[in-house]
């Protein structure tokens, strides 16, 4: 049974930051090197689809100095949840819906890391105990829209302890009429049965510790 | 030397800013480019602003800290991070931060108007800037402004 559990919704505008044009030459030098870019935005992903090793072994020597968060970004745009590409290929592309990154922001050693969220907006990500908050979203290539959107989130979650299994709720996003707002849901068993499907050596304390949104002023 | 005045009016046409304002204007720190923001004197600046034809209202201020990213293929990235200061119930067009900022740290701050319980939208701002073959162009922005990377002499002692 899915509960909706949020105290209160955030409503706010869209955000359509600074750009520059794209040019030729700077499209030749990304296709040159997109292997090499590819690697390196693997490097410092929180993905834990992109871990090298998903055996036992690998999955218990993270968790020696990290925990798994899990949940689920539902966006929903004009009443009706997005679906997004998850192959390689529709990410770089942005075929359909476009890309939809949210920022991760770990307080510990100020880090600022980027998801793009794939399929029906499920995620596991690997990080170090401690205080983040997922900060805001970009949202490329919407179509019929703008180019660009991006806006504030701010969800803070705490992750307690190493070697645990946290789950933070899913984030409803809700896009209607210019503006989005936002709330959380609680499907925990729906979420833990999902990441136990795709991580089936995933092993530790399950725990949950929904995202808190900011209370505006 | 006498430059043409054709010369002069494409130059002038080629390298055009336009800020529009939505709510209050920003006076001080200046607000333009939102990739270069302004870097304030002090981790405790006063900031300014101005609003026409509303003498009967006071002003919220909220201030939140930016978080910078740099990638190799993305570039610097900037967003809006956790809420620093805030204001409430305002009676000047003018602000000195109670408590010191981080220093070398990126800010945004937004203004808005209240009348008892009535508040208008945060303070917003659209930039363009023209440089004859490339843009800057940045719409529905909060203010920004950076903190020096040492306090001032008054500030430190």
């Amino acid at each position: 049974m899915n509960t909706r559990v949020s105290k209160f919704s955030s409503r706010r505008d869209f955000e359509h930051p600074a750009s520059s044009p794209h040019t030729l030459w700077v499209a030749s030098l990304f296709l040159f090197l997109l292997p090499l870019i590819l690697h390196m935005g693997c490097a410092s992903s929180i993905d834990l689809g992109e871990m090298d090793s998903k055996t036992e072994g690998g999955i218990d020597s993270l968790l020696h100095e990290e925990s798994v968060v899990f949940g689920r970004i539902n966006v929903v745009s004009d009443g009706r949840p997005v679906n997004w590409p998850n192959s390689t290929a529709g990410k770089v592309f942005r075929f359909g819906a476009g890309e939809f990154r949210v920022l991760v922001h770990s307080e510990t050693g100020s880090k600022v890391f980027s998801y793009t969220l794939t399929d029906d907006g499920s995620f596991a990500w690997h990080l170090p105990p401690g205080n983040h908050a997922i900060a805001g979203y970009e949202w490329h290539a919407r179509p019929g829209g703008p180019n660009r959107l991006s806006g504030r989130i701010w969800a803070e979650f705490l992750v307690h302890d190493k070697g645990a299994l946290i789950y933070i709720g899913t984030l409803v996003i809700n896009f209607l009429d210019g503006r989005y707002s936002m709330t959380v849901e609680d499907n925990f068993n729906e979420a833990l049965t999902k990441v136990s499907a795709e991580f089936p050596y995933l092993n530790g304390p399950r725990s949950k510790q929904l995202v808190r949104l900011e209370k505006g002023p | 030397m006498k430059v043409p005045r054709g010369i002069l009016l494409f130059c002038v046409l080629s390298l055009s800013a336009c800020t529009t304002f939505h709510g209050v204007t920003a006076v001080s720190p200046e607000v333009g480019n939102p990739k270069f923001p302004p870097t304030v004197d002090s981790l405790q600046p006063t900031l300014k602003w101005e609003l026409s034809d509303q003498p009967d209202v006071t002003f919220d201020l909220i201030i939140y800290e930016g978080l910078v990213t740099e990638s190799f293929w993305r570039g610097t990235e900037r967003s809006v991070g956790k809420q620093v200061y805030y204001r409430e119930g305002l009676t000047e067009r003018e602000h000195h931060l109670a408590e010191a900022l981080k220093p070398s740290t990126e800010y945004y701050w937004a203004v808005r108007t209240r009348r008892n319980d009535a508040v208008s939208p945060w303070s917003r701002y659209d930039y363009f800037l023209f440089l004859g073959t490339a843009w800057v162009k940045g719409n529905n922005l909060l203010f920004m402004f950076k903190t020096p990377s040492e306090p001032t002499a008054k500030e430190g002692t």
